[in-house]
């Protein structure tokens, strides 16, 4: 009977946390994903060379790192030096880095390998990736399909999956129905829509730049497992041979601990697995405008057109 | 007596669906099923398409219905105009035709009721005239578009830059393809993913305010809430660079959905813009219930339209000479 009540109260409470978009203060998770996170921090993807064998920050490292880091990304510093000065021409105001290192203290968002670094590529997976890096500097002005995807306003590297912090438009909304997980990437306004009723990945013919996300509940996390890369969208280096399985975790009322890992054996040595904290944030998701009154496309193409014929003569 | 009322009754109820003048909300017997937290549950995948037009033509001044036959013959002839596998144009024609058939999905009948028009609203089936200054506006945009369209990539349309497309709207209406329609619900939040070009709307249901009239977005601002059983969206807050059909940033969309039966939704616009039209007006497009999944839509990638026009154009700038 006592035990019987316990469940109830148990269930009453974990309906409730579930319901009202809160993760209980005790440490139990919920299910309920919703709401608008950000997962802005200033924790590199890859343990800095400086924290070699050192997993966390102590407090006064980590404020330390802030500081230097901050320093560096300031923008709004002019150093009397032309060229740098204009290309802080996109100052602090565009900019959304954060200024803290994430919760925790990790010195990577790196957790597996150990070291905190991406594993080495294949023996094939670095021959490819120098010949496009070659073939890249030879002809990154040829014409627009030469510039980055990114430049191109089609896939932001950090958007993902997986999702990384970026410079600024951090913000990603979660919906989620009995069936279904939607998460809207402000960069670059990309929604994925999460099945979650057990039906198979696409046909493995069929590639997307987003991949083909299939999710599932183990315990209060989210497990979402994606396939059907297209091999253009090239995560660090990926290729279309990807798996990568993200879990989302809302560990407390203000925080989801989103964990990935990259599992790809055509490219990594070995897979890897990264964490970054998802904080609640009252922030609202715009419209993202990525060509819309940016010249800078049809300006480096133009600029590299004149310096051909300027060179020609 | 009694006996054959009911009879009548259940004859009526049973036409009312398929009688042109019905109205989407006839079918009272029929309850829409409930997502888990009780609202009327309008998810899944859902096509608009359809070769119904939006304005009723000309041939068809003054007959807002169509007959079986006339509907059948009406959408034969549609379907011989817009073919794109015929070769019988001449050369110029027949490569303009090589975006063939296989690439389009306009559906191949009309609308159920056979309706000459999606406008519902004025009864001429037609979009209201444009206010002076709106018709000025547009006749402007249209002539500096004629001297400029191949200036550069600006000069192009926001469905060739892959920023916009003009029939994902909001408002939705039927494209030549991919007029596949996701509609997803959570408790407060209702979403509707496009294919065309991959946009999704968010829609809150908990009542909030509009964001502040200083930001605009191309697909406007929305908000959603329930009358019944029909889901009606508000959206305002649009920069005027989507000009639907001459719209301007004044634009007041409302959007009606209706689950009328398992396979098909009842979606109806009206667009309120003062400044733009000479007053609002309605139309009505079934959305009928498809197979999904939706794919991701490639836009850009392995498109050379864009390109092209502006290397064509500047091959003929300079053979001018």
């Amino acid at each position: 009977m006592r035990l019987l009540l316990i469940l109830l109260a148990a269930q009453i409470v974990f309906g409730q946390a579930a319901r009202g978009g809160q993760a209980s203060r005790d440490g139990q998770s919920s299910r309920d994903l919703e709401g608008v996170w950000t997962n802005t921090t200033i924790t590199p993807l890859e343990r800095p060379p400086d924290f070699a064998g050192k997993q966390f920050f102590t407090p006064e490292e980590a404020a330390k790192f802030e500081r230097e880091t901050n320093q560096r990304n300031d923008a709004d510093q002019r150093e009397s030096n032309p060229e740098a000065d204009v290309n802080h021409a996109y100052n602090q105001f565009w900019w959304d880095r954060g200024t803290k290192v994430a919760a925790g203290l990790r010195t990577s968002l790196i957790i597996d390998p150990p070291d905190g670094r991406i594993p080495p590529l294949t023996p094939a997976a670095q021959k490819r990736l120098q010949a496009q890096a070659a073939y890249a500097r030879q002809h990154s002005t040829d014409g627009p399909e030469n510039r980055s995807l990114m430049e191109r306003c089609i896939l932001w590297p950090t958007a993902g999956p997986p999702m990384l912090p970026s410079f600024y438009n951090n913000e990603y909304e979660i919906v989620q129905s009995r069936d279904s997980v939607v998460i809207v990437v402000e960069m670059i306004h990309d929604v994925r829509v999460i099945p979650l009723d057990g039906r198979p990945h696409l046909a493995s013919n069929i590639r997307q730049w987003l991949g083909d996300p299939r999710g599932h509940w183990e315990g209060n996390t989210l497990v979402v497992d994606t396939t059907n890369f297209t091999g253009q969208s090239r995560f660090r280096g990926a290729d279309e041979n990807l798996h990568l399985t993200e879990r989302f975790t809302h560990v407390n009322p203000d925080m989801i601990l989103y964990e990935f890992t990259v599992d790809d054996p055509t490219v990594f040595t070995k897979p890897w697995t990264a964490q970054v904290p998802m904080m609640k944030t009252k922030s609202r998701v715009f419209e993202y405008a990525c060509h819309e009154g940016n010249y800078a496309m049809v300006d480096i193409l133009a600029g590299a057109r004149t310096a051909e014929k300027k060179n020609a003569k | 007596m009694q006996a054959r009322y009911a009879a009548l009754v259940s004859a009526v109820i049973f036409l009312a669906p398929i009688s042109p003048s019905a109205e989407p909300t006839a079918a009272k017997s029929w309850i829409a099923p409930r997502t888990p937290d009780g609202q009327p549950d309008l998810q899944g995948v859902w096509t608009n398409s359809t070769l119904t037009p939006l304005e009723r033509p000309a041939q068809f001044a003054g007959k807002p219905v169509l007959s079986e036959q006339e509907a059948a013959d009406y959408a034969k002839q549609v379907l011989q105009q817009v073919n794109s596998d015929r070769r019988d144009g001449g050369t110029q024609v027949d490569v303009n035709r090589s975006y063939n058939e296989f690439w389009r999905d306009r559906g191949n009948s009309l609308v159920a009721d056979r309706r000459t028009s999606l406008i519902v609203d004025p009864p001429d089936g037609k979009v209201p005239p444009l206010t002076p200054e709106a018709q000025k506006r547009v006749d402007e945009a249209r002539a500096w578009m004629q001297d400029h369209a191949t200036d550069g990539p600006e000069g192009r349309t926001l469905a060739e830059r892959c920023i916009s497309w003009t029939t994902a709207g909001p408002p939705m209406l039927p494209g030549p393809y991919n007029n596949d329609v996701q509609i997803l619900q959570a408790p407060g939040y209702v979403v509707i993913l496009n294919e065309m070009i991959h946009d999704a709307r968010m829609i809150p249901l908990d009542g909030r305010s509009h964001i502040a009239p200083g930001i605009r977005e191309l697909m406007g601002d929305s908000r959603g809430h329930w009358e019944g059983d029909t889901l009606v969206v508000d959206t305002t807050n649009f920069n005027g660079e989507v000009s639907f059909r001459g719209s301007d940033s004044n634009l007041h969309l409302t959007e009606r959905f209706t689950r009328v039966s398992p396979d098909v939704i009842q979606y109806e616009f009206t667009i309120d813009d003062p400044t733009a039209f000479t007053k609002p007006w309605t139309a009505r497009i079934p959305l009928n219930k498809t197979h999904g999944p939706v794919y991701e839509y490639a836009c850009h990638e392995g498109n050379y339209a864009l390109t092209d026009i502006l290397a064509g154009a500047r091959a003929a700038e300079k053979s001018a000479k």
